[in-house]
Order: structure tokens, then sequence, then C-alpha cells
């Protein structure tokens, strides 16, 4: 058991800097997902916990203490590799037994150990196999396995599954978070698939690349919900959710903005700005009754039928626009002109200038 | 006949061919180490005859030979060893993530691996004539490491190179030590590699004449000296030169039949996998 402090911490290859003033903290036991864009430096912060990427400045903690220059094997660690990195010329046993034997363990011990995780990950049956001769899911299993027989405090995971076919990955993804909750250790997992990070974490950290001009990496570090319904900034708003969240930049007149013709007062915050960006979710983005409502003109361009859902769409004087609807039966069809309206009370606002929420 | 026959036609054409044309002279060779003088230079040249085996019970029985056969046999094997013993630890070096000017050290061993072999002889001797490494096995196999060396760590280096590095990382945190890691992962890993790199340098080994010829008098005397040794000085001995040639040939030969696959496997490198 151990938490993982990040104190202003700073990676920087050569002189091109990876990660900025990071500072986050992950509780003891938790299970924290670190999701992005490619390039954001998820893989660098996890790896720096590792002890596999150096930390420029700041501090890293692990249990409380300071774990900055400490050697990997030293650090209460272990980590699940995107490779899975199996060592191809052992057997399964030999690869769930490799730590042991450097540690010195005796033969009958470390056969015990490695027979006891075995039957826990349901490898019984292939501990005399080599990893070639194993399917994609067992590899994660070996690797999954080799983690927990270091008994660690945290369990670091880079990209697990995603070498896994969509099925078996909805699958080891519930093995995961169970096997979390029987082990009681931190987790940290990085992914950039947000359904993974949405239905996985206790909290995610919310990470953008210092390429594209950011000032630090991480936007928002909160719990699902918090990042799905109040995201921090546009970066969020528009980084969660699929499909994305419907953003538009709007003229302020009178302490409101206008969405074709629905009328939207704005919050204090936003009142003295000259425009607003305002988003809001495809599924809450609503289809007038004809006549009843004042909205927006849109016509349908494309149609996405997913069986249970729609997803239309529209083109509008003010951009594009994406409706998700749940409703079955007889929606708009392709070239109609309809009306949109908002949902006023799931309307997100941002500054155009910082980008970050108006309340 | 249709485009696919005809081109599968006209590669076993050209392999029959290419195949004829390289494996002529050995037979030719082969030819006279089993005729007598008479047969061997008759013309037209005689296609059938009676073998004898007289050259190659002279070649076998004789001392000289036999010793440079074995020379040969031990600087292959000393050549290999120090190479490998060196050569290994070095490529691990050369394959950690950031070395400075990797790329052109590894252009300068190519280079020194491609250096004309008499470039050595020179200052050599004198140094050899001091140290009393002059006519010895080990002294031959210290000066062949000026080229199985370089080329033991690029080859090694490449096959390293194709180890995953997350393999490394992974083991570091195990908390395997390096030598740990070059000990139990690299090294079985890269086992094709190794085989094919020995037999590339215990080919070049075998067949070194220029350095072998400077550097040795009598004592380390190697199998190709002592093949070269049945021409005098008034006439040669053609078959006897012949059959020692043929002789010095079936090490290799033997050799490259049964590690066929490793050395093709180790030239192409990474390409297969
Ligand atoms: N060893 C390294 N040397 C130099 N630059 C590196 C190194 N490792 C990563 N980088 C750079 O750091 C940045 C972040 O890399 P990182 O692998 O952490 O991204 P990531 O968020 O994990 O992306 P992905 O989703 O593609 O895995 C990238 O721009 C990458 O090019
Ligand atoms: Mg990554």
């Amino acid at each position: 058991m151990a938490a993982v402090e990040f104190q202003n911490v700073g990676i920087s290859f050569g002189n091109v800097p990876v990660v900025k003033d990071l500072s986050l903290t992950v509780n003891d036991g938790e299970f924290v997902v670190l999701v992005g864009p490619s390039g954001c430096g998820k893989s660098t912060i996890l790896r720096s916990i590792a002890g596999l990427a150096g930390i420029s400045s700041g501090d890293m903690r692990i249990g409380g203490k300071r774990m900055n220059d400490a050697d990997p094997a030293a650090r209460d660690i272990a980590m699940v590799f995107q490779s899975y990195a199996l060592f191809p010329n052992m057997t399964v046993a030999g690869n769930l037994g490799f730590g042991l034997k450097i540690r010195g363990e005796g033969k009958a011990e470390i056969d015990r150990k490695v027979a006891d995780v075995a039957a826990v990950v349901g490898l019984s049956d292939h501990l005399h196999k080599r990893p070639g001769a194993l399917s994609g899911g067992q590899r994660q299993r070996v690797a999954l396995a080799r983690a927990i027989l270091r008994r660690p405090g945290v369990f670091l995971f880079d990209e697990p599954l995603s070498n896994l076919d969509a099925e078996f990955r909805t699958a080891m993804r519930a093995e995961i978070v169970r096997f979390h909750r029987t082990q009681g250790a931190s987790m940290v997992y990085v992914t950039h698939d947000q359904t993974e990070a949405m239905t996985m974490g206790d909290r995610i950290a919310v990470l953008a690349p210092l390429a594209a001009g950011h000032k630090a990496n991480l936007m928002q570090y909160g719990t699902p919900d918090e990042v799905y319904h109040r995201p921090a900034n546009l970066f969020v708003a528009r980084f969660i959710g699929t499909p994305r969240m419907n953003v538009v930049t709007l003229p302020v007149k009178g302490g409101a903005v206008r969405f074709g013709g629905q009328q939207l007062a704005l919050p204090p915050s936003a009142v003295r700005l000259g425009n607003v960006i305002l988003g809001q979710r495809p599924e809450h983005l609503r289809l007038s009754q004809e006549g009843a409502e004042p909205g927006l003109v849109g016509t349908v361009e494309h149609i996405e039928n997913l069986g249970h859902e729609m997803i239309l769409t529209f083109s509008t004087a003010i951009g594009q626009m994406v409706l998700r609807d749940a409703r079955s039966g007889s929606g708009p069809m392709l070239g109609q002109t309809v009306r949109l309206s908002l949902d006023p009370n799931q309307v997100h606002l941002f500054d155009p200038a910082s980008e970050q929420r108006l309340d | 006949m249709t485009r696919a026959r005809r081109a599968t036609i006209l590669s076993y054409a050209i392999l029959i061919l290419a195949g004829f044309l390289s494996l002529f002279p050995i037979l030719w060779i082969m030819g006279i180490s089993l005729k007598t003088q008479a047969d061997a230079f008759a013309m037209p040249p005689k296609l059938i005859f009676v073998p004898i085996w007289d050259h190659y019970a002279k070649v076998w029985g004789d001392a000289a030979f036999i010793k440079g056969f074995f020379n040969s046999v031990l600087a292959a094997l000393l050549g290999n060893l120090m190479a490998f013993v060196i050569g290994i630890p070095a490529a691990f070096a050369l394959n950690q993530r950031r070395v400075p000017a990797r790329g052109a050290i590894l252009a300068w061993l190519l280079l020194s691996y491609m250096l004309p072999e008499f470039l050595f002889v020179i200052p050599m001797y004198g140094l050899f004539q001091a140290t009393g490494l002059y006519d010895s096995v080990f002294g031959l196999a210290l000066v062949y490491q000026t080229f199985t060396l370089p080329f033991t760590i690029w080859m090694m280096r490449a096959f390293f190179a194709d180890v995953p590095f997350a393999l490394y990382e992974a083991a570091r945190l195990e908390g395997a030590k390096s030598w740990q890691i070059l000990l139990r992962v690299y090294l079985p890993m890269a086992a094709p590699g190794i085989a094919a790199t020995a037999i590339l340098n215990t080919i070049r080994i075998w067949n070194e004449l220029a350095i072998a010829l400077g550097l040795t008098f009598d004592k380390a005397q190697t199998v190709t000296l002592a093949v070269a040794a049945y021409r005098g000085y008034a006439s040669i001995d053609w078959g006897a030169l012949s059959a020692a040639a043929i002789t010095s040939m079936l090490p290799m030969l033997i050799f490259a039949v049964l590690a066929q696959r490793q050395i093709v496997g180790g030239l192409s490198l990474g390409a297969v996998k």
C-alpha cells in the first residue's frame, strides 16, 4: 500500500520539456487513470514513477518517501507494459519466477509462489509454455501475474489492453477493476481510451501535450463524473465524451447569448465578456417541437444509426452541431430542416481567452 | 507456357549456371587431387579416371600440414573467444538508450573491419618480435582481433538492437543488474546471432593468409600456409597441393552445411521476425 505524490514535477528529454509543473496525488489504494491524446506525456509520467524516466525538477514520493532517484527495483512498484515485455526465451513459469530468482529465493519457494499466482490468474495449465505460444489475453495475464508476484504498493499499467480485441478488452477491463478491489493496492493506469478512463478510474487525470502551447500538462483531476459533467476547461470538455461536445463561440449581448432564436441568460461571471464559448453535449441538444420553441435552424447532414440511438449531424449558421437521440422511431430524414434547442441546465460556458470554465 | 513458369525456368537456369561457375574450380581441384600427375595434365582433360588416394595419404601423413591444420583450429577458437569476451559487453554497452556518437562508432567499426590485413602486419612485426608473440598462435589470434572484434561488436549490437528495450526495463524493475540482464535475457535471445557471428569469424580466420604469412615462421603456421607450402622452389606438387586445399576446405564446408540457417538468419538480421 502506498500513495504516490507529484510535487511540481518537471521531466525533460535533453532540453525538450515533456512534463511541466505536475502536482498530483494518488491516494493509498486509489485507482487513478492518466488519460490524454498521444504525446501528452502519460507514459513518461508513469515511467517516472517506475524510475524508467528521470525527473528533472520537483519531487516524487511513493509511500511518503522521496523516490526521484531511487533504484527502480526499490520503489515498491510493479509495471505492466503495453507490449507485456515477457521474456520470449523463458517459459511462463520462468517469466513469473524471474524476479524471485534474481532476488535469490530458493527453487522450492519460487515454484510455490509461481504456482500460487498462476492459479490466481488462471494460467496453471500454461506454465510450461513460452509466451510465443500464448494468446494476447494469456500474455496479458502473465504480465499481470508477474506484477502481482512483486506484491507492490503501486501497480503501474501502460495501455495494457490496447493490443487486445474489443470484446476481450471489455472483459479484461472488468477483471482489472475487480483485481484492484481485491488487491487494495494503488494503481496508476495509462490509456488514451476515454471509455477505459471513465469506467475504471476512481479519479481521472486529463493531460494535454505541452507542444500544443499549454503551460502545464494537468488539465483536470477529478472523478469521472466531475470530469464529464463539469469539465474545468475547453480542452477537457472536448477531449472527454464521444461524440465530442458541441462548441460554439457566441457574442454576448445584454447579459445573454442567442442560440438561433433561443435566448440564454448568462451567469454574472460571463456577462462582462464580449464573446463566450458555449458547449453542450450531443445528448443534451434537443429537436424542437414544431413551432413550439424558438431555436437554431439546422439541416440534417449525416445520420449514424447505432440501433439503440441515432447520432445526427446538422449544418447550421454557426457551424456543425451533433445530436445524440436515444429515442427510437421516426427521427428527421437526411436533408430535412429542423430546429435545435439547448437544454439550458446542461450548458457549459468557457472564457474564450483563458478557455477556463465559467460558472 | 505461362509467364510464371517461364520465370521459374529462367531462374533455375541462372541458378544452375551460377552454381556450376562457383563449383567448377573446386571440382577441378578435387579432380587433380584424385588423379596421377600424368592424368591431371592430360589434354584433353580426362573426365573419366580411376581415383587414387596417394595425395591425400601424403597430406594427411604430413606433420607440417597437420600442425597447420590444428594451429588454424586453435587460432579460430582463440580468436572467437577473445572477440566474444570483449565484443559482447561492448555491443551491450553500445546498445544502451543514449550512446553519444553511436552512429559514428558503428561506422568506424565496420570500416576497420574492411581495412586490408596487411596494414597491420608491418607495425606488428616489430612489436611481436620484441614481445615474443611472433610465431605464436596466441599472437595471431590477437592480431585477428583487428577484424574479428569490430565485426563481432557490430553484429552483436545489431542483434541486441532487435531485443525490445521494454525487456531490459522489465528486468530492471525486477531488480536485475545489467550483467544479469545481458546474461539471462539478451544472450539467449541473440543466440542465433552469436552462432552466425562465430561462423563468419571462423571462416575469415580460417582463410586468412597475409597476417599468418607475416607474423609466423614455423611453430604457428596456419592451414593456408601449410597448403601453400606444397608449392616448392623448383616444382609444384600439384596433387598434394590440391589434396591439402580440399582438406582445408572440409571443416568450413561441414560448418556451413550444419549452420546454414544461422548464417542466413544472421545475415538478414532483424528482417526475419
Ligand atoms: N526517451 C525519449 N527521448 C526523447 N523524447 C521522448 C522520449 N520518450 C518520450 N519522448 C517524447 O515525450 C513526449 C511524450 O511521450 P509519451 O510517450 O509520454 O506520450 P504518451 O502520452 O504516452 O503518448 P502515447 O499515447 O502515444 O503513448 C512525446 O513527444 C515523445 O516524443
Ligand atoms: Mg504512451
